[in-house]
């Protein structure tokens, strides 16, 4: 048994166990699901850090077969990378969920629609999880559709466990837009096994897909894969999907959930297809300028609280897309700066969005709603949750020492050495209407000298969950470093 | 032409008639009897194209995918139904509210009953 | 291919088309849903045609039977909370919700470009020899079991059906998740029976479903059958019984249900688990165990299946009338900040 054997073991499918033991629903065992899943994500990350660190990028034939009978995990930087920050959100993620809804159990609510769904949330997430690290290693076409599946369906129940009408609106359009996009994925998965005979995507990759049939199935599986994300102009379902969906599943659709299908499309365009085409990447690179356009522009429009950073979301993974064109500027060559600076913005995307969101559900936990102008001097009673947000919003406008701004700077750099100006000016537009929105939200944080009278205290480890997400995502610029040499293992390219 | 192709082309057709249905009927049960019909069109163009290929020897491999395809859907198409009806207790309507969820000025956005 | 096959095919493909067609247009929800199962059980016949018996049997037990059942269901939901003979656009669709015709024409016109490209890039296009489905054909003998789709299921790609099950287990704990009515399916334990007819069928149905399904999962490993038809086909069993009232209906709140729901999902992950120091692959059975194992856990997952159908088709979350206490929650996100404090107004 190799570390790449045991880890990958135990961070996909302690997470499934764990939600086993969560289905139980008992309040105690509730907790217990949440900690064994959140430990056995943390030690599993951990430990294929250190082996990709060590031997290289890894796999475990599942079965024992190997490709193509049978299913393989891929074991590389990217991956890896993924899980860890998947690990550190969803741990500190859970802490805080346990607090959130652990009053229901309590309180009468219990019998209340909201209490039922309460205790649904563990099992859901940990599921939700399982679907998470399952994609971050799947090596396989067709394994990916059924983690997306999950992913999906889970990720939709959750937004429902808020019980308002919106709610439950934006849980449906967000299952449908999701169902959509997975057979559209699928259709793509059908036309290149029906091309090629394979789904293994070393496999394919070693055959360089090429021709009408392969064409089309990326544009398919493009499509289906940008309405999962989120992508301008399949954005319309996010935000009332990630403002409804209570405060800890908000953190987890918007931190985690839109890069699984984010992580695929990397994948399929670079692993796979090998760059795909030019124009192709130059369209997802401008969709993604129209996303941190529109999406800042609205952020700054709007006037709840959570709305507001749930179009942050959809402005920061246009980020992520600008990185597509970058990465190869001419044909046979890969810029290292453009890869390693989208992924790191993703990464800290992940760490700042979770931190902002947890930090708002508390504002809103403490005043009951989640207007703009009802979080009036909240500040002054949750201190650590307006720093929570606002560390977390200077991160991901880009500020020094966060890993927004290493990740931004890679991605510039990258731009300027093949003299990309558009999207040079795009980047630095964005960040600026970053700042502004998360100004506009401190500003009212600050707004009154004396805090709000009508005001319910919040759990000590809701606040810290929240503040020590925003610590992570400032520290992580401080040790980029160490971020960077993990996502070249492997690369865009690793077959 | 090989009879085997005729169900490809109807798995294409299906597939598509079912997808351009899926965005066009608002009632959301037609939505999700459509996305049940994308999936079959998909099983249709997997299971007869490779026999086509190889007609000497079966293909387990799609007819596994399909397999595992259907019991996804009869599991989406669950909860999709159970949504759906919470959606019409919530609003007495099959429908999901139209409006542009991009203005923050419209109801949908604010948080105000727009019904 | 005889004249005859070809006739026979080209019927089969001309009614699945027009079927899909026509529930894709009607506006009629329940003329809609008898199509819908029509089209499922033609399309048996076409899996059958193209030589896939496995899938012909989940077809007819899943996607006709169990998605038919639970379209049907929903039905009978909405309309007993309109009312008889009332019209309503829960049941009969006017299309006036529809989006604008431009966008309907700019979408059809898409699609049927795609359409057209996809046909002839499929058909035209050049193949590369296959060389799967003999590699599987030639290990087959190493998986345990000889039929071979059951091989792919459950050993060279038994990650995969595990997270399958992991996706029954997902929408299972969200359709829980949901709220629901007080109105159930089916009569209380110990209810009078007052259906001589539902009861006889039950006494016969039942006993010949439970032996059929059981020879289904055993016969898996070698002929069509295995854990998922003999699960829907146990499915039925168990509506049938509850239906009776000879079982309670199955609720989230009964330990043993949600035991067995888990336990199909908790048993193949601890199998795959357990062979783990011994061969070092997670799910890579020891040699002379392949066989024995695969059994266990089709078995296992032939109860949790049937149990997650039952209660996916018994338990649909009734149609609540609106709730105004719940209406005046926060809808802007928080639920729990304005549950907790009694849904005072802001």
């Amino acid at each position: 048994m190799t570390p790449f054997e045991l880890w990958s073991t135990v961070v996909i499918f302690g997470p499934l166990l764990a939600s086993v033991v969560a289905l139980s629903a008992r309040p105690a065992l509730l907790r217990a699901g949440l900690v064994l899943g959140s430990l056995s994500a943390l030690v599993g990350s951990a430990g294929l850090w250190r082996a990709v660190i060590l031997y290289g990028p890894g796999r475990h034939l599942l079965g024992g077969w190997g490709q193509p009978l049978g299913i393989e995990l891929w074991i590389d930087g990217f991956g890896v990378a993924m899980l860890a920050v998947t690990a550190l959100v969803g741990a500190l993620t859970s802490l805080y969920a346990n607090s959130y809804f652990g009053d229901l159990s309590e309180l009468s609510v219990r019998e209340s629609p909201a209490g039922r769904g309460a205790r649904f949330f563990a099992p859901l997430w940990l599921l939700l999880w399982t679907a998470l690290n399952g994609i971050y290693l799947s090596a396989d076409l067709f394994n990916l559709y059924v983690t997306l599946e999950i992913l999906g369906l889970s990720a939709a129940a959750i937004v429902t466990l808020a019980v308002s009408r919106q709610a439950t609106v934006a849980g449906m359009r967000y299952l449908l837009v999701s169902l959509i996009g997975s057979l559209l994925y699928l259709l793509g998965v059908a036309l290149l096994y029906v091309q090629y005979g394979t789904l293994s995507l070393e496999g394919l990759a070693a055959i360089g897909p090429s021709g009408p049939i392969p064409a089309i199935a990326l544009a398919a599986m493009t499509v289906g894969m940008a309405a999962k994300t989120a992508l301008f102009p399949f954005h319309a379902w996010l935000p009332p999907a990630h403002a409804g969906a209570p405060a800890p599943g908000s953190a987890i659709l918007s931190a985690l959930v839109v890069k699984g299908s984010f992580f695929i499309l990397v994948r399929l365009w670079f692993s796979v297809y090998g760059g795909g085409s030019p124009e192709g990447l130059v369209l997802l690179g401008v969709l993604g300028s129209g996303a941190i356009l529109w999406g800042s522009v609205l952020a700054l429009r709007q006037v709840s609280l959570k709305r507001l950073i749930a179009y942050s979301t959809v402005a920061q993974l246009g980020y992520l897309f600008v990185m597509f064109p970058l990465l190869i500027p001419e044909p046979g060559l890969w810029n290292a700066d453009a890869w390693t600076g989208g992924l790191l913005l993703a990464i800290s995307h992940a760490l700042a969005k979770a931190a902002m969101f947890l930090a708002a559900g508390n504002m809103s936990y403490a005043v009951a709603q989640d207007r703009l102008t009802a979080i009036s001097g909240v500040a002054h009673r949750l201190p650590m949750s307006f720093f929570a947000f606002g560390v977390g919003g200077l991160s991901l406008a880009g500020l020094p020492p966060s890993a927004g701004f290493v990740g931004k700077w890679l991605l510039l750099r990258s731009a300027f050495e093949t003299a990309h100006w558009i999207w040079i000016a795009v980047i630095a537009v964005g960040g600026l209407l970053t700042i502004a929105y998360v100004l506009k939200v401190l500003r009212y944080a600050l707004d009154r000298d004396e805090a709000p009278e009508d005001f319910r205290p919040v759990p000590r480890r809701m606040e810290w969950a929240a503040a020590l997400l925003a610590l992570a995502a400032m520290a992580l610029g401080v040790r980029a470093l160490e971020l960077v040499e993990l996502l070249l293992v492997g690369g865009p390219f690793p077959w | 032409m090989n009879p085997v192709d005729l169900y490809m082309l109807a798995g294409i057709a299906i597939t598509l008639i079912a997808l351009y249905a899926a965005l066009t009927r608002a009632h959301l049960f037609w939505k999700v009897l459509a996305i049940n019909l994308m999936g079959t069109g998909i099983f249709l163009i997997l299971l007869a194209a490779p026999s086509r290929r190889t007609p000497e020897i079966a293909d387990p491999l799609p007819q596994a995918m399909v397999l595992t395809g259907i019991v996804v859907a009869v599991a989406a198409t669950a909860l999709a139904l159970g949504i759906a009806l919470r959606v019409i207790a919530r609003s007495d309507l099959p429908f999901l509210p139209d409006g542009d969820e991009d203005d923050p000025d419209s109801p949908g956005s604010t948080g105000e009953a727009s019904r | 291919m005889t004249a005859l096959g070809l006739l026979l095919d080209a019927s089969v493909v001309l009614l699945l088309v027009a079927l899909a067609t026509r529930l894709l247009l009607t506006r009629h929800l329940f003329e809609a849903i008898v199509l819908f199962v029509s089209y499922g059980l033609t399309l048996s016949l076409a899996w059958v045609r193209l030589g896939a018996p496995n899938i012909a049997l989940a077809e007819a037990a899943l996607g006709a039977g169990v998605t038919g059942a639970l379209f049907l269901n929903t039905y009978q939901r909405l309309a007993e909370r309109i009312g008889d003979g009332a019209k309503s656009p829960l049941l009969e669709d006017d299309g006036s919700q529809d989006p604008p015709s431009w966008f309907k024409g700019l979408l059809g016109g898409g699609v049927i470009l795609l359409g057209l490209g996809a046909g002839w890039a499929l058909i035209g296009a050049g193949r590369r020899p296959a060389f799967l489905p003999h590699e599987i054909a030639a290990r087959l003998p190493e998986t345990g079991v000889q039929n071979p789709v059951t091989g792919v299921l459950l050993n060279f790609r038994g990650y995969d059906t595990l997270l399958e099950i992991a996706v029954l287990v997902a929408a299972m704990a969200g359709v829980w998740s949901l709220d629901r009515g007080s109105r159930r399916f089916g009569r209380a334990r110990g209810e009078p029976d007052e259906d001589p007819v539902l009861h006889a069928l039950t006494r016969f149905a039942v006993p010949v479903t439970v032996v059929t399904a059981v020879y289904l999962t055993w016969v898996g490993s070698t002929e069509p059958g295995g854990a998922f038809q003999a699960g829907s086909l146990l499915a039925g069993a168990g509506v049938l019984l509850t239906v009776a009232g000879i079982l309670p209906p199955p609720t989230a709140a009964s330990r043993p249900v949600r035991a067995m729901v888990a336990g199909g999902m908790a048993g193949f992950v601890l199998a795959g688990i357990a062979v783990l120091p011994l061969t070092g692959q997670f799910l890579h059975y020891p040699e002379g165990w392949a066989y024995p194992m695969i059994l266990g856990i089709e078995a296992l997952l032939t109860v949790s299946i049937a149990v997650v159908l039952v209660e996916l088709f018994v338990d649909v979350p009734a149609v609540p009338e609106p709730d105004p206490a719940l209406e005046s929650i926060d809808p802007s996100g928080d639920p729990l900040g304005r549950a907790l404090r009694g849904g005072e107004d802001s």
